[in-house]
């Protein structure tokens, strides 16, 4: 008997779960706090050189697998969302769990972070609203929570204290730091794309093929312009012009003002994958497994790469390589220049997850759940 | 299917020490006639098993497959990370016969997923394109339930639900192939014959054509009004609702009913606008069969009366039948059979799906059944009234479409040989001579002679050009053997045939999106200009035969059926007459295929057998007899399933000294790989038995030793069964004061089974069933038992309409000799009303006789928050008599009643019985009735 109840509770203690409470945080450390470094989504970073080869350094799970996103660090923490509800943070150094945050649903997004407060939205089990969630991770609580109609497996977007945040029926919500709404402005189109802000302009498109600007001030729509017959890629821009892919295969360059088009070069397939950009190529992924490297201005292609896998994710672009994560289980490291294949860093299952790096790491997400530092070798 | 195929298992572990066990199965069988010599070609994601001279068509398959990969992974945003086993069979026939799949495959199937090992298994149809459609519609159901199952475990929901079948196979087709003229047949008919069926409904046509139609349309109708990232995103929805509506609602963002409205709209907007210039059959002809379906019809008047032959199913087994032809008579005329099949080995099945008959005016009738190992031609006298003779083709494996020549002495037909190639063959019937017309990868199909037999018209997919892979018309010289177009149109043809003045040349085109009749016509030098619409009927004319020159048998769907239609081409207006050229200058190059290119050595391999894990449960139970017992089943096989492995252990200790002795182990290997199956194991057991054999005896027993056995089948429908088995025992018999009894058994028993029954919804309503056992077991060491077993067990159904039958059982079994183990019998399977399993004697007769009837076809019960529905409720009237008696024979035994039987699921049918028991030698009733409900499939 006494065996019995000592079996019971190791086996309750360790299925028990540290909240999320990170009360020792550094709140203006160096993050990652949006998806793709800044506003604009250009996942370039032209100051890291990316070895090239990459071994394990440590693993962790999450609860549930990644959607196609990236990860969040904040000071010496990694921040993952899954899509089992659980927000999880990591020791960047060691990988050891921190503390989680559980919650009834999906998260689709990188959790947004602004002062001591985590932003994510739970797309609700059983449910047809998702909620939207302010969490103070300071003192273990959350603070806001939102119902809205619809799924968000967009990414959020932070601009300075405001949050904005789209929803796949197209409608843009704008949010201040204590949960209230300035704004909701509808468009009518669904959408598969993450926001992006540049200028005073947030940026997305729908699968109908629009691009849309909405001013991030008053929430009105300033430009409605039919680019393609479906765009399900996000945007990303170099403060010039924005880049998108369309499901027809086609990468796309318009003017940032006035939505013209600039060049439109044919690829092999869909794309899902966001175009990094880096000061005079745009690299880009292809559902047909292929990797481009295009010339910015005039839209020529450089070079391509066939992975013979599936590429869904942004590429990470440092200084000499870039990273390219694909769902046939291997990460790509590839030189930025030419294309040539440096080394294949290989995975039990599918990578999910664009890299993202901190002090000497790289950190990669990839199926079922599971968290991956890496180093150069 | 299953069942047998678990019971099977059941005898071949347990029955070992049971070796005169009663309670075995009868069943059909499927038999390996071929030895596969298996083959595997390693792509990029595939290992393709093939066999024999199938490399080319296995070549080209594997290059469809990594075509449908890299197409699927992107239409899925998803990767199957595994290597997926793609298994081809040349033929429909070697694909039956399968060890991939325990149950029998019906002539339907062109292919299935099979999720135990992920297993993709296609039998090649004599047609690439149809080939690559199969291929295609597999891979999607792989990429398909890969991804969902990774949505569930994505989001750590278990994996307990899957789409609806409608969806699965309605997304199956729809990313595998285009709309085409079959799928456009059966929703115009379900839509223009109120057979439509809405969404929230569609379970009413659960596992039908019709609903794989409705399903790809469905998603057709998505793709256009809500867009066809719809599609995905449904999938990529699936882990959020536990209803499936609800995912669509979420996703469409619309309520099922206003989807609904919206694709019901759709339909009836596209479909109605026929009416103006098209008909339905019974309009344009007239309908003249009303039962059953109805394919092939053949006019023949040798007779001095017009009759038609045809094939047709109109009781549950295909059959060669005629009737008359009297299309000026009101009553639909009836139908009388010439040939049975499905009951004996040489007329085993007859494809009523293809063209398989031809009539002779001179009173000569040609059929092909499947029989056994390949297809056969048979010859029928029409004017005697009596078979001639069969022949087959050592290198034909499958034949379709014959048709004479105008004397009747030559046949042309197509075949399919071990390469898998349809090819067009020309058979001199008073020489016995074969001679081979085509010999390449296009399907030719549907030949036929011109008067002089100087050219075979046939239909072939082998156009080039710019209408590449249509079926078009061509001629081939009997001489020369060059092949030159008839028709060059954008569009497919099948079954050309000659006006009975050998004038004019019909053929069946789908120009107009459906399949109607049209005239060749021919300019001033003989030449095919083009072909002139004869028919415009709303659903397909599947085939036709002349009555005489103006008047045509066709046969038709309409209405979700098959039947015989009367049409006469004079009552036809010219003006719908509709001519359409040939387009010659557009052809070109016959086109050819590209196959994967695969480094020799190490990509293509000779097959080993790799072994997964099947099945595996663990149980543990109690109850107040046996006490506690714990256990676990796991099964191996082979990834062609042809060698099984079954690991039993279980433990019957009820105190911990006890553990160690107490475990129960059964090893069984099973190999179907060749015609001959065999199996063998070895076995402990040791514990408390009861023994349903003795009054009541509970003794323990322990007992080790081994079996062998073997099934060699003659045929679908019979089969030899031979086992040994050496059993040690040593048993503690309480009633006889504790004493041990020892004994080594040797068991041998040689069986006769013969099955051709045809089952209804609760067991068989026609054909035959027996089985003869001789067994021979002796105690080999202590002498303690020695006797000998005989058992017949013969059953016949009687069948008097299409859904009712007289059953009939006639029983022995009989035991004699030292200690010779008991039968036992009572109950809701055999002597109704008594006691189950209460009657005990080393000989043991039954004999039944009983009335089965449909009594409820559907018992719908609607409640305030779901409905339940029971269908196919059966009535019985019932006879039993038996006895059982070990030296000295005691009484008769009876019982007389009726009784109710629910089929559920196919799985289990329950039964409930009432009657009177007769007793006192058969002599007195019982007074009042008894009441007895339990389970299990009628005798």
């Amino acid at each position: 008997m006494k065996l019995f109840i000592f079996i019971l509770l190791i086996i309750l203690i360790s299925g028990c779960t540290r909240p999320l409470l990170l009360d020792n945080i550094r709140l203006n450390s160096e993050k990652y706090f949006v998806y793709g470094g800044d506003n604009e989504r250009k996942f370039n970073y032209p100051e890291i050189n990316i070895s090239d080869s990459l071994e394990f350094v440590w693993n962790n799970d999450l609860n549930g697998s990644q959607w196609t996103t990236s990860l969040t660090i904040m000071d010496n923490l990694l921040i993952a969302a899954d899509l089992s509800g659980r927000v999880t943070a990591f020791d960047l150094k060691t990988g050891k769990d921190k503390g989680v945050l559980k919650n009834d649903g999906g998260i689709f997004h990188q959790p947004a972070v602004y002062k001591n407060k985590l932003h994510f939205v739970v797309n609700n089990d059983k449910e047809e609203y998702s909620t939207l969630v302010y969490y103070d991770f300071i003192n273990n609580k959350t603070v806001i929570e939102h119902q809205i109609e619809g799924n968000v497996r967009n990414e959020l977007l932070l601009d300075e204290k405001y949050l904005f945040m789209l929803t796949d029926r197209g409608v843009l919500h704008k949010y201040n730091p204590v949960g209230n709404e300035i704004f909701s402005t509808k468009t009518e189109g669904i959408t598969q794309t993450s926001p992006i802000l540049v200028g005073k302009m947030i940026v997305f498109a729908n699968i109908s093929g629009e691009i849309i600007f909405i001013d991030k001030e008053t929430g009105k729509i300033e430009i409605r312009k039919k680019i393609a017959k479906s765009i399900q890629s996000n945007l990303s821009s170099d403060g010039k012009n924005i880049y998108t892919g369309t499901a027809e295969g086609d990468l796309i360059c318009f003017n940032i003002k006035s939505a013209e088009i600039l060049w439109k070069t044919s690829l092999d397939s869909k794309i899902f994958a966001i175009p990094s950009i880096s000061d005079e190529k745009i690299f880009i992924g292809t559902l047909g497994g292929k990797v481009y490297s295009i010339n910015k201005i005039t839209g020529d292609i450089v070079w391509e790469y066939d992975t013979s896998g599936l590429v869904n994710n942004a590429i990470f672009v440092g200084k000499n390589n870039i990273l390219v994560p694909d769902l046939n289980r291997k990460l790509h490291i590839l030189s930025k220049q030419d294309g040539s294949p440096k080394s294949i860093v290989n995975f039990e299952s599918r990578v999910k997850t664009t890299p993202i790096f901190h002090d000497s790491l790289f950190y990669i997400g990839y199926d079922k759940g599971n968290i991956a530092a890496l180093r150069g070798i | 299917m299953n069942r047998i195929s678990s019971l099977l298992l059941f005898l071949l572990i347990f029955s070992v020490s049971y070796v005169d066990a009663q309670y075995y199965f009868f069943g059909r069988n499927k038999v390996q006639y071929e030895d596969f010599e298996w083959q595997v070609i390693k792509t990029d994601h595939f290992d393709i098993y093939y066999y024999g001279e199938f490399e080319e068509i296995a070549e080209i398959g594997a290059k469809f497959a990594e075509e449908a990969y890299d197409e699927l992974k992107v239409k899925f945003n998803h990767l199957v990370v595994t290597r997926i086993p793609l298994i081809f069979y040349n033929t429909h026939i070697h694909f039956q016969q399968t060890n991939t799949l325990s149950g029998f495959i019906p002539e339907g199937v062109g292919g299935f997923f099979e999720f135990l090992k992920g297993r993709v298994v296609i039998p090649y149809l004599g047609s690439i394109d149809k080939f690559r459609h199969v291929i295609r519609h597999e891979l999607v159901h792989v990429f398909m339930t890969s991804k969902v199952l990774n949505v569930m475990k994505d989001h750590r929901i278990p994996a307990e639900r899957y789409p609806p079948l409608w969806f699965v196979e309605g997304i199956a087709e729809y990313w595998s192939t285009t709309w085409d003229t079959q799928a456009e047949m059966v929703m115009r008919d379900a839509v223009l014959n109120n057979r439509f069926v809405p969404l929230s409904q569609i379970s009413r046509i659960y596992g039908s054509f019709q609903m794989y139609k409705q399903g790809q349309h469905f998603l057709e109708f998505v793709a256009n009004t809500y867009g066809e990232d719809k599609i995905l995103m449904i999938l990529e929805n699936f882990w959020r609702f536990n209803k499936f509506s609800e995912i669509l609602e979420f996703t469409l963002g619309d309520r099922i009913e206003v989807i609904d409205e919206k694709w019901e709209y759709s339909l009836k907007q596209r479909y109605y606008p026929l009416y103006e210039n098209r008909f339905p059959h019974t309009v344009q002809a007239k309908k003249i069969t009303n039962e059953g379906f109805n394919f092939s019809p053949n006019f023949y008047s040798g007779n001095g009366e017009n009759e038609i032959i045809y094939l047709g199913n109109k009781q549950g087994y295909s059959s060669l039948y005629k009737m008359p032809y009297k299309p000026d008579e009101t009553e639909y005329a009836d139908s009388e059979v010439l040939v049975r099949g499905e009951k004996e080995d040489v007329f085993e099945s007859f494809h009523i799906l293809q063209p398989s008959v031809a009539v002779h005016n001179g009173g000569t009738a040609a059929f092909i059944t499947k029989s056994k190992m390949s297809d056969m031609l048979h010859f029928y006298d029409l004017k005697e009234d009596e078979y001639i003779k069969g022949k087959r083709f050592d290198e034909l494996i499958t034949i379709k479409a014959p048709e004479f020549s105008r004397e009747g002495d030559r046949m042309v037909f197509s075949a399919t040989d071990a390469k898998g190639f349809s090819d067009i063959y020309l058979y001199d019937i008073g020489m016995d001579k074969l001679s081979r017309l085509t010999n390449d990868y296009y399907e030719d199909s549907d030949p036929v002679l011109d008067s002089s037999g100087t050219f075979v018209y046939f239909v072939s997919d082998r156009t080039g050009g710019k209408y590449e892979k249509t079926n078009n018309l061509f001629r081939i010289s009997t001489s020369t053997l060059r092949t030159e177009y008839v028709t060059y149109i954008n569009a497919n043809f099948n079954s050309p045939g000659f006006s009975p003045d050998y004038k004019t040349l019909y053929v069946n085109c789908d120009i107009d999106g459906n399949f109607n009749l049209y005239k060749l016509e021919k300019d001033q030098d003989d030449n095919p200009k083009g072909i002139t619409q004869q028919t415009h009927f709303l659903t397909s004319l599947f085939d036709f035969t002349f009555a005489n020159n103006n008047e045509l048998i066709t046969s038709a769907f309409e209405n979700f059926s098959f039947h015989f239609y009367s049409l006469k081409l004079n009552k036809i207006p010219d003006s719908l007459k509709i001519f359409t050229p040939n387009e010659f200058h557009f052809v070109g190059r016959a086109w050819e295929e590209e196959k994967i290119v695969v480094d020799i050595e190490s990509d293509r391999l000779r097959y080993e057998n790799s072994y997964s894990l099947d099945y595996a449960v663990s149980q543990v139970i109690t109850d107040p007899v046996y006490g506690t017992r714990g256990g676990a089943l796991l099964t191996l096989s082979d990834l062609l399933g042809n060698d099984k492995y079954l690991f039993l252990l279980y433990n019957t200790a009820e105190v911990t000294s006890e553990v160690l002795r107490s475990f129960n182990v059964a090893i069984t290997r099973i190999n179907s790989a060749k015609r001959s199956n065999y199996g063998y194991g070895v076995f402990h057991y040791n514990g408390r038995r009861y023994d349903l054999r003795e009054s009541n005896t509970f003794y323990y027993e322990r007992s080790f030793g081994g079996f062998f056995s073997l099934l060699y089948p003659f045929s679908s429908f019979q089969r030899i069964e031979a086992s040994v088995s050496l059993a040690n025992s040593d048993k503690e018999l309480p009633e006889e004061a504790f004493i041990n009894r020892k004994s080594l058994l040797l068991s041998n028993t040689i069986s006769f089974v013969h099955d051709n029954s045809l089952w209804g919804p609760s067991g068989p309503i026609d054909g035959s069933r027996f089985r003869v056992l001789l067994g021979y077991t002796s105690d080999i060491k202590y002498s303690n038992a020695n006797y000998y077993s005989f058992i017949v067990d013969y059953r016949k159904y009687l069948r008097l309409t299409t859904r009712s039958a007289i059953a009939t059982r006639a029983s022995l079994f009989y035991n004699d000799g030292k200690e010779a183990r008991r039968y036992f019998a009572g109950g809701s399977w055999d002597l109704r009303g008594w006691p189950r399993w209460s009657i005990r004697g080393e000989k043991l007769w039954l004999s039944s006789v009983e009335l089965r009837f449909p009594l409820v076809d559907v018992l719908y019960l609607k409640l305030p928050i779901f409905g339940l529905a029971f269908t196919s409720i059966r009535g019985a009237f019932y006879l039993d008599a038996g006895g059982a008696w070990d030296n000295k024979y005691s009484q008769t035994l009876g019982s007389i009643g009726t009784g109710i039987r629910i089929n559920l699921f196919n799985a289990i049918a329950f039964r409930y019985d009432i009657g009177k028991k007769i007793e006192n030698d058969f002599n007195t009733l019982q007074p009042g009735l008894f009441y007895q409900f339990f389970f299990g499939w009628d005798f």
